[in-house]
């Protein structure tokens, strides 16, 4: 009732006739039905079919997903997803926390720009090339192998990428020292957001440098740190440009196999996109909830520095 | 006077602690940047002879080089990002615009299925897009990837611009009301002006992740002249072998155009980055 007169009082005060607002939306809504809406529609349902490249398209039911349940490169993937995503995880919510405080603390204003500028500064780099640049760092002509050379440290030089042993280790240290800026800033907004009077009264309290870190400032940068946990999450899940660029195929004996890569292996080498829709499905399914889990555990009532 | 943090003075042990770890921890993250830059400047002789240090002369030929190599696929990444973030300011601030400003049968259930396309990473979609786009004959065209970016790209747009626009005090729209300005000239005259810092916002997230576009251009693209940079950058490296001087170049000068657009918006860029990472 009240939205009406509301829409009403709008329309009176010379509101564009409906036609001409629905001819505007046409046109971007239509594009996003069409290359957004179309695929994942595709997705949900090719997921439940074999689908090959000859465009044979059977229904099968279930029949993908219970063979993704046997098959043992899938289930590799998961393993190796696990862990890389505990290593990532783990570091890209700590190294960057670590440097927005350090950033914090600094007392010249000028400075603490220029460092924020500076973590920035890398994303200029394509992704692609920076990923590229970390399999050179790995190679033999790499600096890897020369400061383990010049440290006399020859036993050590080896094929970090084609060692089964530690190939996947290789893949999770792309991009150390983990600095991420995006992880950074966000951080650093939270804290820039801490009411200088909270702070003033934690230091009354006496609360020492640690003290305040643990005890107001990470209670209060919770908001960004489920943000981060989110954004986190979903690179993972889907990040597999890394492991496609260093190692290709998810080599060697698929140790650095993801599940992403699987996908995108199934659909564009083995021609089988009906079951690289299926792993897809899974995927998208877990980071939903995942995300929803999340949402219910850390619940965004209290202060939330990010609402105002 | 700050007596947040008057405990850590200038000099103090602890401050000076801080600041060795963050110079560490900053070289850290600089040093591949730093390798790449300098071995760009060397040829094979002095690559293999000096590793670790610059050495002159510097080799400017090597970035000839590779200009040479890859200004097509440059050209062809201008296009498609220069392209693709029209489409998508357009797109956004029209749907941003008509979503804020208006109430029309249907509204709540466009927009919210605008959102929804956020939660669906385009890399699970990779498959049935691919095979989508091969039937709508759209492979190895520019069309390929400035489509669906501006379809994708536009959602995060119109969310911003929705919430901006929407916080914009009705009297101004009503006094160009009065003076008989409709839908377009309140948009164009009114709307955009203020909104001129959030275009500028999306139009950096529209850059930066149309340029960086990797999966996509590679499975859609194989022709030499519609191959973007970052496609190109695996011809290219294949192409160079262990010419690592030649190599470094092309991947310095695949950084100099966002480079450019940060020099010119470092604080636009900033604010973008961030208010990106809060779409989800």
């Amino acid at each position: 009732m009240n939205s009406r007169r509301s829409n009403k009082r709008k329309r009176a005060a010379g509101a564009p006739p409906l036609w001409l607002i629905y001819a505007l939306l046409v046109v971007p809504i239509g594009s996003l039905l069409v290359f957004r809406y179309v695929p994942a529609a595709s997705a949900l349902f090719h997921a439940f079919t074999a689908w090959d490249v000859g465009g044979a398209n059977t229904f099968v039911g279930l029949r993908n997903f219970i063979e993704l349940y046997r098959d043992p490169v899938f289930l590799q993937s998961l393993g190796n997803l696990a862990k890389l995503g505990f290593f990532s995880f783990t570091v890209s919510l700590t190294v960057p926390f670590i440097l927005a405080e350090m950033i914090f603390h600094l007392k010249s204003e000028r400075w603490g720009f220029l460092c924020r500028v500076a973590v920035v500064l890398p994303m200029m780099v394509p992704g692609v090339v920076v990923f590229m640049l970390w399999k050179y760092i790995y190679s033999d002509a790499g600096p890897l192998t020369e400061l383990l050379t010049n440290l006399g440290l020859d036993d050590w030089v080896h094929g970090w990428l084609s060692d089964p042993k530690t190939a996947l280790l290789a893949i999770a240290f792309v991009g150390f020292p983990f600095a991420y800026g995006v992880h950074t800033l966000i951080y650093y907004a939270g804290l820039a957001n801490i009411p200088p009077s909270v702070l003033e009264a934690a230091e009354l309290d006496g609360l020492g440098a640690m003290g305040r870190i643990l005890r107001v400032h990470i209670p209060l940068i919770l908001q960004q740190a489920k943000l981060l946990v989110v954004i986190t999450m979903i690179g993972i899940v889907n990040g597999f440009e890394s492991v496609y660029i260093l190692t290709l195929d998810g080599g060697p004996y698929n140790e650095t196999m993801v599940p992403g890569l699987y996908m995108y292996l199934n659909g564009f080498s083995y021609q089988r996109m009906g079951y690289a829709c299926a792993i897809g499905l899974l995927m998208l399914l877990f980071l939903l909830a995942f995300t929803m889990g999340l949402n219910r555990l850390v619940r965004s009532d209290g202060y939330d520095p990010a609402a105002r | 006077m700050n007596t947040t943090k008057k405990t850590i003075r200038p000099g103090h042990a602890a401050d000076i602690l801080w600041r060795v770890a963050l110079c560490v921890l900053l070289f850290l993250m600089f040093f591949p940047f730093l390798f790449m830059v300098m071995t760009s400047l060397k040829d094979t002789h002095q690559f293999y002879h000096s590793f670790w240090m610059p050495r002159w002369p510097l080799h400017f030929e090597n970035y000839t080089y590779s200009l040479g190599q890859m200004g097509a696929y440059i050209w062809n990444s201008l296009l498609v990002t220069a392209v693709s973030i029209s489409g998508i300011l357009t797109f956004s601030v029209i749907t941003g615009f008509l979503f804020a400003r208006y109430d029309f049968p249907g509204r709540e259930v466009l927009y919210y299925g605008m959102l929804a396309m956020m939660m669906v990473p385009g890399a699970l979609m990779l498959v049935p897009s691919f095979m989508w786009v091969d039937r709508l004959h759209l492979l190895d065209t520019y069309w390929v990837m400035i489509l669906p970016y501006i379809a994708g790209g536009q959602v995060i747009g119109c969310y911003l611009l929705r919430g901006f626009f929407g916080e914009i005090d009705n009297e101004l729209f009503e006094a160009a009301q009065v003076d008989g300005a409709g839908l377009f000239r309140q948009l164009w005259h009114v709307a955009l002006p203020l909104a001129r810092p959030v275009l500028g916002v999306v139009a950096i997230l529209s850059a930066l992740g149309t340029w960086n576009e990797f999966l996509w251009p590679l499975v859609t693209t194989s022709s030499e002249d519609v191959m973007v940079l970052t496609v190109g950058m695996l011809r290219y490296t294949s192409r160079v072998g262990t010419l690592y001087g030649k190599m470094f170049a092309g991947y310095t000068i695949s950084a100099i155009p966002l480079g450019i657009l940060f020099i010119f918006c470092t604080r636009l860029f900033m604010k973008g980055i961030t208010s990106g990472a809060l779409k989800a």
